[in-house]
């Protein structure tokens, strides 16, 4: 007997949903999967565990089967459960790694200095300053969505970037590599 | 609703774009929080534009397959638990029941054992008595037979 070849989940939430079919999955996956894995790279600063848990969030995105309203929004889904994945990671890093740093990447240095230098400030920031500062500053995302994403207050995110920039402002200038505002 | 700047989404796509306009830089002076905004925003375009898909991502029929892998992985698991669930409450159920026999009859038992000894067959041949009902025997039968039975399910199951 031949099964349709399509993501059927048991799960309840997405019983009752049409399930994504492949091709629409593979257009999906195409325009998301580059943006989530630099999002995932820049929070983690391991280019294998970005691998993993880009891989991880479209395992969980065709298991829970979501429902297909727009890529915006099953993009949205896919940032805030890579996020979550994120944060599990950075737990279980905690709970293996006693002694080192958990919350900064672990980079190695490469041919790009400068790539280097970048990642190594950015890894000063705590994790869910990263996510903050890579949402608001190259997704773009609206405080509202922020929140949602992070499962944060709309209202705290508003604070928490405000601190997470001028920390971020405050180690580039003690480090030399505040750029030119507009001012 | 979130309180922000409502020209944050400006400063941040000025700063990416390189496209001030007069009013926006004169906003920067009167909001501390478009101030930080515009003063990181160069480095974070910088950061996002930094070279860093030398690697390939796997295709995505790998991954839409590898996740009908382990959907089918994840289903036998959820398949399977209830039998495990009722093997591990049979294997308590006939260890207890081992268990509850020989506390019930250890004395019986016990009596038993030392009458297989030479001199007390000797006794019991000159009109002893005979410790062990057929119930006993019964039940020892019948748990025998499922303690096999688990066994045998046991490693049927796993081969």
């Amino acid at each position: 007997m031949s099964m349709p070849f399509a993501i059927e989940t048991a799960t309840s939430p997405g019983r009752n949903r049409k399930p994504m079919d492949e091709a629409r999955f593979e257009s999906f996956y195409r325009k998301t999967a580059g943006a989530l894995w630099s999002y995932l790279f820049r929070l983690t600063g391991d280019s294998a565990t970005a691998d993993d848990l880009v891989q991880k969030a479209f395992f969980r995105f065709l298991r829970a089967n979501p429902p297909l309203v727009s890529d915006e929004h099953m993009r949205r889904w896919m940032f805030r459960t890579a996020t979550n994945l994120a944060m599990d990671h950075f737990r279980e890093n905690k709970r293996w790694k006693r002694g080192e740093m958990p919350d900064a990447p672990s980079i190695v240095p490469d041919r790009g200095e400068l790539r280097h230098d970048m990642m190594r400030v950015f890894s000063e920031l705590k994790p869910q300053e990263r996510a903050l500062l890579w949402l608001a500053h190259v997704e773009e995302t609206s405080h509202d969505e922020i929140a949602e994403t992070l499962g944060l207050k709309s209202k705290s995110v508003r604070v928490l970037l405000f601190r997470a920039r001028k920390k971020l402002a405050e180690l580039l200038s003690k480090k030399g590599l505040a750029p030119a505002g507009a001012r | 609703m979130s309180d922000a700047c409502r020209f944050e989404a400006n400063v941040i796509h000025a700063a990416r774009h390189d496209a001030w306009s007069e009013s926006l830089r004169a906003h920067l002076t009167t909001c501390e929080e478009c101030e930080v905004t515009a003063a990181i925003a160069p480095w974070m375009t910088r950061f996002e534009r930094m070279p860093d898909r030398e690697h390939i991502l796997p295709d995505p029929q790998v991954v839409w397959l590898k996740a009908q892998i382990l959907r089918g992985t994840a289903d036998a698991l959820r398949v399977t638990r209830p039998l495990n669930i009722m093997q591990i409450a049979a294997y308590l159920v006939v260890a207890g029941g081992w268990a509850a026999l020989l506390t019930w009859k250890w004395d019986v038992l016990r009596r038993w054992l030392s009458s297989l000894a030479p001199e007390q067959i000797v006794f019991e041949a000159s009109g002893g008595q005979a410790t062990l009902s057929v119930s006993f025997f019964g039940i020892v039968f019948v748990l025998a037979s499922v303690t096999v039975m688990l066994a045998l399910h046991t490693i049927l199951a796993e081969e």
